[in-house]
This record gives structure tokens, sequence and C-alpha cells, in this order.
């Protein structure tokens, strides 16, 4: 039973669910609100979004052209991830003569998300939007079935936004916790410890409110107040052990200055590079670096991160974590991550992470993940992985595919 | 002796008015333009290949004219996809409106020419018709002129309100991700005589 459940958190947790693409926002320079309705990420595309990676393809065959139901007012999608792995650990296991082997479960294929989402302008500052997460139980009647405590089955929140950069949104949504990973497994928001219980679960989210303010490109900070109904599940294990405030701050402050290299006007009265070509067109080197908190009582997670990326090329990107939940159980990670984009449809990335947690004894898990995200067509994605999480206790590498489809 | 008086009258008159009469030189320019959108939410900046064909009179920029295009599909922003929706027909329709043009209808020049060695200069307020996104609005805007010998720069920055050219983009971006007025600055090169 125990490895059962064991193989069932990493089962969850070899596998991408992804959400918001940081190594897109990065070099275009831009946040991830411009491409979706959700200022964290993920979840439905707007018309911008959806003109971006509709359109992304080794091969230009387009089943849609467009995700607006009802033009500039309404926007549907949704994201299916089917994931091919060998879900579960390695297990020594020792036979009646007493030899010893090692167990590695069979690779399968399974459907990891089943999304579908929506978006609503009402206005042109104000938006609606939402999405759900179908598990698999959901075809039987239950239709919230969470693998992981304090997952969210959905997301719904309103979102006013004025052209002075303030910014206000309520609903069940996901705190700016760092940034917003595209990939769940990264230790940044787990626990080195076993069973990897993520800290913050995929798709986590609690009925809340927030406030952002982005007078600058170059500025924005956010501040919030949300329930700890999920956050209290998944710090306990599915159990809500009320030992925290029932409600939480959220805070996250980032810079994002953004370096410009060449360009320029030629007014100057120098006549002797006359025949020499115009001014390059300008260099933008895009930047960001902040830090988050989230916490309530005796619980809280920092993030620390920058980041830069050159426009249609090369990012990468450090982020730190550390979170307590009270003076006896503490996580602290850092991940250091790099995509190129070779071309739009043909990304290889790397990421290197450590977590280490401290509660009754230490535990230490490295991962070592390298890819490529293929996009074939517009719509669909083959994601080929080689992963290594090294722990205390086992070295595991395996190659893993997950197919995406996406509208 | 009659007839000598008047070739003389008619030639001193000539003279005299030659530099009034002069004909302005027709020049080809090559050169770009750069546009940043400052929005709170994104700051965009990008360029764009602009060509020009200009009458310039070394002695008069009031009698200044020509015209100046830019290509809508040669726009870009450092960013491929955001190049692709720039050109949609969301926002400035390359397919429709393959051209932005300034066409010069009249020129104020702002004080006297002055001269740096071998380099002249002068400002002069240009006031002519912008076509943009199949709109075209009346706009005034400073330019300056330098040249040496047979070389020409024409410089102007000004600034464009996408209101007014019916360019409103994805429903809730102009505002608070794209600027809602334009800086634009041009840079134009050319040789001629």
């Amino acid at each position: 039973m125990r490895h059962l459940c064991a193989s069932l958190v990493v089962l969850a947790s070899l596998v991408s669910v992804a959400s918001a693409t940081p190594r897109m926002s990065l070099p275009a320079g831009s946040p991830c609100a411009t491409c979706h309705f959700s200022p964290t990420g993920g979840g439905g595309r707007n018309e911008v979004g959806y003109g971006a990676m509709g359109r992304t393809g080794a091969f230009d065959f387009r089943v849609f052209d467009s995700n607006q139901v009802v033009q500039d007012r309404l926007a549907m999608g949704y994201n299916i991830r089917i994931q091919y792995a060998h879900f579960g650990i390695p297990v020594r296991e020792r036979n009646a003569s007493g030899t010893e082997s090692i167990s590695i479960p069979d690779p399968k294929a399974i459907p990891m998300q089943v999304q579908i989402n929506a978006g609503a302008t009402i206005t042109d500052g104000l938006t609606v939007s939402g999405s759900y997460n179908a598990g698999p139980k959901t075809p039987d009647g239950d239709v919230c079935d969470p693998v992981f405590p304090g997952m969210s089955c959905f997301e719904l929140s309103v979102q006013a936004q004025s052209d002075t950069g303030w910014s206000a949104r309520a609903g069940m949504m996901q705190p700016h916790i760092g940034i917003r990973p595209d990939d769940h497994t990264t230790l940044l928001r787990g626990d080195a410890a076993y069973p990897r219980q993520p800290v913050i679960p995929p798709n986590y989210a609690e009925w809340g409110g927030e406030i952002g303010y982005q007078p600058k490109s170059w500025f924005r900070a956010e501040m919030g107040a949300f329930h700890t109904d999920n956050l209290d599940k998944s710090l306990n294990q599915g159990t809500k052990a009320s030992n925290l405030w029932p409600a939480a701050y959220a805070l996250r402050v980032t810079f994002l200055p953004r370096i410009t290299v060449g360009g320029g006007q030629d007014d100057s009265d120098d006549f002797d590079d006359f025949d020499a070509p115009p001014p390059t067109p300008p260099i933008g080197i895009n930047t960001w670096f902040g830090a988050s908190i989230y916490g309530s009582d005796q619980f809280y997670i920092a993030n620390g991160f920058m980041g830069a990326g050159l426009q249609n090329g090369l990012e990468s990107r450090l982020e730190v974590s550390h979170s307590e939940r009270n003076e006896a159980y503490s996580n602290s990670s850092i991940s250091l991550s790099t995509t190129y984009a070779i071309k739009d449809w043909f990304v290889p990335a790397l990421r290197v992470e450590r977590g280490v947690t401290d509660a009754m004894q230490k535990s230490k898990t490295w991962q070592y993940i390298g890819g490529i995200e293929f996009f074939l067509m517009p719509g669909v994605e083959i994601r080929p992985e080689y992963r290594v999480t090294k722990t205390d206790r086992y070295i595991f590498g395996q190659t893993t595919v997950q197919l995406h489809i996406f509208h | 002796m009659k007839f000598n008086v008047l070739i003389f009258a008619a030639t001193s008159i000539l003279m005299w008015l030659s530099p009034v009469m002069a004909q302005p030189t027709a020049i080809k320019f090559q050169g770009n333009i750069q546009f940043i959108s400052d929005a709170p939410m994104e700051r965009i900046e990008g360029t764009a290949p602009a060509t020009g064909e200009f009458n310039i009179d070394k002695q008069s920029l009031a009698s200044i004219s020509g015209k100046a295009s830019v290509s809508v599909a040669g726009m870009k922003t450092g960013n491929d996809k955001r190049d692709e929706h720039l050109r949609s027909d969301s926002w400035l329709d390359a397919k429709q409106f393959p051209e932005i043009t300034f066409t010069i209808k009249s020129a104020s020049p702002n004080g006297d020419l002055k001269k740096n060695g071998d380099v002249s200069a002068g400002t002069v307020t240009l006031n002519g018709d912008l076509s943009l996104h199949g709109v075209t609005k009346s706009i005034s805007t400073k330019a300056d002129v330098k040249w040496k010998g047979d070389k020409y720069k024409i410089t102007s920055k000004f600034q464009v309100k996408l209101a007014d050219f019916k360019v409103e983009g994805a429903s809730g971006i102009v505002g608070s991700k794209v600027g809602k007025t334009i800086d634009i600055s041009v840079s134009l090169r050319g040789k001629g005589n």
C-alpha cells in the first residue's frame, strides 16, 4: 500500500501539467496576461495568445483559425495532455531465497490533463475567465477528482484592468507565487522528502482577491488575500488540520527592465559613414527579477527569481524558493533552466534543480531534465524528455513523451 | 545700344531671380522608422524600412515636397509572433493596407539655414497627409534636413494616435499592453544633385 501511494504520487509528479509558458514570456518581453486571460498565465488564451500558439507548427495545417466563439467577446479552448512514462519509482525487492532485484514499473500512456477553458471580455477592461480540469472519474459523475490534495478542479475569476496600471481580480484562482511554472514537477513547489507531495500542487487555486499595480512596463506589484482551504489540504495530506489561519497573504514585486542595444536615430552631422547601412534595429534583452511571499500563520513560501531572454532566442531563468510549515519542516529549492527557440516550433530545453527538505531527517533530490518542445502543427505539441531524478535512495532515469493537443 | 541695355537688364533680372527659380532636386531616400509603444504592461520597440522621394531646394526648404513610404510587412518588433499580430487584420492589416505614407502638402522653415563646415542644416515644419490603415489625416511634424554636397539626411519625430487611424487591435489590448499613442522616429538618407 505504501508503494502504491508512493507510485501514485510519483505518477502524477513525473509528468507535466503545463500552464503558463515563461520561456515565451521572457524573450518576448510580454507578461503572461498578453496571451492569457489570467495574469498568472495558464488556462485560456486570449486572441493574442491564440494568434501566437494557434499558428505555431512545423506544418501549418490548421484545424481552427481562431478560438473566438463570439469575436472579441468569448473565447473557448482546451488542453489535453497524454503522457507516456514509467509511472512510479524503482522498487528494491527481495525474493524468498534472499536475492535482491530492482523492479521498474512498465511504461504506459495515460491522459494527464483534460481541461476546458473559456474567457469572456465583458468590456475592454473587464474579463471573466475560468477553466475546468476533468479527472479520471469525471465521466462516472465524480466531477472533482484531484490527484493531489489541494489541487483545484477549476479556476474562475473576474479581472478588471485600467489604463492607469491598476488591476484587480477576484475568484477561485492561483496567487502569484514566484513565476508560475510550465511543469508542475518543479522542485520549487515540491518537497524533496518521501513521498513527494508538492507544497503547492498543480492547478492550485483558492478563493480570494488581488490588486495589481503596473504603472510602467518595468515594474509590477501584486498584493492579495486568499482563503486557505486547499493550502491546508495540501500541507496536511488531504486532511484539514486547521493549523492555518483561514486567510493567506500574497505579495509579489517584479522588476522587468529591458536593455536595448543598437538602433537609434541618425541625426548627427557626420556624413563620413553615409554609405554605411542605416542604423540596425535595436536588439532587446528582456530581464526580470523579483520576489514573492505567500503564507498563513506558520506556513510561508518565499520565492526569488531572475531571468533574461534575447528576443526570439535564448532565455535562462534562475529561481529559488524556501518554504516552512513550522519550525520543524522546511524546503529549500533552486532551479536553473534554459531554452533556445531554434524555430518557434522547435525548442530544446534544459533544467537542473535541487531540493532539500529538512524535516525529521534531511532529504535531498536532484532533478535533471532535457527535452524538446516540438510543435508538429498548430495545436499539436510533442514533448520528448529525458528525466533523471536522484534522491538519497535511488537514481532513476527515463525517457518520457508528452502529447499535448490544445486549442 | 538700346538692345544691349535690354540684354543687360534681362540678364540682371534673371541672375537676381535665379536662386528663387532654381529647380528643386528630386532625391530618392532610403532609411527606416523606429516606433515605440510604451504601455503600462508592455513596452514594444520596432523598426521598419522606409523610402522616400523628395524635391529639395537647398536655398529654401519652404519648397520641399515629396512623399515617404513605410512597408507594413517590413515592420519588426524583435518577436516574429508579435510581428504577425501587427500585420494581421486586427491591427495594421498589411494585406489591405501594405504601406504607410506621408505626403508633404506644405512646408514652413523654422529659422535660417545653418552651416557647420561643409554641412548645411535647416529645420522645417512639414504639413502633410499621413495615410495609415486606410485612414488619411493631416499632420504637422518638424523635420531636420542636413546635407553635405550631394548627400542628404532627413530626420523627424512625431506621434500617432492609434484611434485616429481606426487601429483598434484585439479587445482590451490598446491602453494596457499597447500604447494609445505610438512614438515614431524617421531617419532617411539620400543622394542627388
